[in-house]
């Protein structure tokens, strides 16, 4: 073998180069995967020992509204029923006022109060939900007090805690996608003899439709798993909810204020995990939500 | 030959901010003709292009009389969404809506409320024909308009702007993102159209212009330097600054 051929053929500082950044990066993809694993396997084991080991069918579980660990009772059919109560109310509120800032954002106001407004969303969207959560309980809550009477706890309170904490992100998100709606289209579709609303209610947030239902659903997920700001405003009595200002409890809160009182491997406490399957569960719905609304998007 | 006017422009100003860019333009668009605006870049052909439908409404101050049909439409109290109707407008870029074909090209009667179904239909398949277009969708006017070539797409952009009815069209440089097959195409498609509309196009191509064009405007630095018949601006220009811009002095 002549020189060339040799350094042609074999092994250089390079190819090991290569060599070890493979190695590395698939050592950590594998590290990562088996922990997504193992946390999916864990929580499952544990999610399901209520029924498998402490005899409740599962079918009791979800359907029953009687909620009392103490006494060998758990429906978990009222955490469900206020937990999607909550993140739909939310949601629902939410997205037309989302549509509506991001839109003056986006297509009304003058590009200064744009650089006003966008900086202030995005530091809105950092604040922690415990923050959000203290609003509501000095501000919401009392203020629902002060006009229906009772306690102001409740799920209107959650409702309101939730849709300040997912607005921010929501406006943000919604801003982004009409933000990427193509300039050219405003051009064309008033050349065409349209209004500015027009234009904005026949081709914009139709074409940026997918972009903004996803925020819906991001904004929605993020409701439903949310647990200390509810937790704080909710009431936290795990009844099924008789209205919108009695006190409640969300599969969160339920989690939160309950696993501090009990003790690892009994009934009470495989029951909390089953509930905590159900968030996993519910997130995964979300995320695969998320998946398909914004896979459209690209075809 | 006497030939009608289309459109007349009359001391026409634009300024965007301080910054003046077209100087006293006057011009008279010749009816049922294809009038091409040739100059340099930065010559303003864009803006006075723009003016003609108030297309500058939001970007610059536009000062002169545009006469339409015996109306100054540049004036303010004027309903600049009709002046569009009667004045449309085709882009550089082809601009389809993520729409179906068939949704594309009614856009703009959708806007000014037409809602029955045997008109929308027929002026669909009247607009893609003149178009040149409906051969190649006429069995996919409900898929997607992005999924058509881009010249295809530009057509689609023509048809929609045809479905309006209007009777002048404006076009910026229509084929300069197109490849030499769907430009040939489109001119092809422009010298039918001008049985029936007046057309306004600027253009770099000086092959376009003469082959297409019957009028042909220059502008240099913000005036108009020359108008005339096509021929004549090519083959016998009276401005030096016009030879010299087409035998490539400058620009
Ligand atoms: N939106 C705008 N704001 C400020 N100035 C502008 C704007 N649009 C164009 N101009 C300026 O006006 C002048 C004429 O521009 P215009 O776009 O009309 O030229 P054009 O002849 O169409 O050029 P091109 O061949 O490159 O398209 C240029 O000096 C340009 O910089
Ligand atoms: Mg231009």
């Amino acid at each position: 073998m002549d020189d060339l051929q040799k350094q042609l053929t074999q092994p250089s500082p390079e190819s090991h180069q290569e060599w070890t950044g493979k190695i590395i990066s698939s050592l950590a993809i594998i590290l990562i995967g088996s922990l997504v694993l193992a946390i999916l396997v864990f929580l499952t084991i544990k999610g399901i020992a209520l029924f498998t080991d402490n005899g409740i069918s599962i079918w009791r579980f979800l359907s029953q509204t009687d909620w009392q660990p103490s006494h060998q009772h758990y429906g978990a059919l009222p955490m469900i029923v206020t937990s999607f109560s909550v993140t739909i109310l939310a949601g629902v509120v939410a997205l037309p006022l989302t549509l509506v800032v991001a839109v003056a954002i986006t297509e009304i106001l003058p590009k200064k109060m744009t650089g006003l407004f966008q900086p202030l969303i995005e530091l809105l969207v950092g604040v922690p939900s415990v923050v959000y959560g203290y609003l509501g309980l000095t501000i919401i809550v009392p203020e629902l007090q002060r006009l229906f009477g009772g306690t102001g706890f409740g799920i209107l309170a959650a409702t309101g805690v939730l849709f300040l904490m997912i607005l921010p992100t929501m406006t943000s998100m919604t801003v982004d996608s009409l933000n990427a709606v193509p300039k050219q289209y405003r051009q064309a579709s008033a050349g065409l003899g349209a209004t500015r609303w027009q234009t904005i209610s026949r081709v914009i947030v139709p074409s940026a439709r997918d972009g903004i239902l996803t925020a819906a659903v991001f904004g929605m997920a993020r409701a439903f798993g949310e647990a200390l700001a509810v937790q704080m405003v909710i009431g936290n009595t795990a009844v099924m909810p008789k209205g919108l200002i009695e006190s409640s409890a969300t599969l969160t809160s339920v989690l939160t204020t309950g696993i501090g009182n009990s003790v690892m491997g009994t009934a009470d406490n495989n029951a909390l995990w089953s509930l905590a399957l159900i968030l996993l569960i519910m997130s995964l719905i979300f995320n695969l939500l998320i998946h398909l609304v914004s896979k459209k998007g690209v075809a | 030959m006497q030939v009608k006017t289309a459109l007349e422009v009359k001391d026409l100003q634009v300024f965007y901010g301080d910054k003046h860019v077209v100087f006293d333009v006057n011009l008279k668009f010749p009816q049922h003709q294809i009038t091409a605006l040739i100059g340099a870049s930065g010559s303003g052909k864009s803006t006075v292009l723009r003016s003609l439908n108030r297309m500058n409404d939001d970007l610059a101050r536009v000062t002169g009389a545009i006469n339409f049909h015996d109306v100054n439409i540049n004036d303010p109290k004027v309903n600049v969404y009709r002046v569009r109707q009667r004045i449309g407008m085709v882009f550089q870029q082809p601009t389809p809506f993520p729409m179906s074909i068939y949704e594309n090209v009614i856009y703009g009667l959708r806007l000014a409320g037409e809602k029955d179904r045997h008109v929308l239909d027929q002026r669909v398949e009247e607009s893609l024909r003149q178009a040149a277009l409906w051969d190649e969708v006429k069995d996919q006017l409900k898929s997607s308009a992005l999924a058509l070539s881009g010249g295809q797409q530009q057509r689609l952009c023509i048809a929609r702007t045809l479905a309006v009815q209007p009777e002048i069209i404006l076009m910026d440089e229509p084929t300069s993102a197109l490849d030499p097959v769907s430009t040939s195409q489109i001119e092809d498609t422009l010298v039918q159209l001008k049985e029936q509309f007046t057309i306004i196009m600027v253009t770099h191509n000086m092959q376009q212009a003469s082959r297409s064009a019957d009028w042909t405007a220059f502008m240099h630095q913000g005036h108009l330097i020359e108008f005339d018949k096509t021929a004549t601006i090519f083959m016998n220009p009276h401005e030096q600054q016009t030879a010299d811009y087409l035998s490539g002095k400058f620009g």
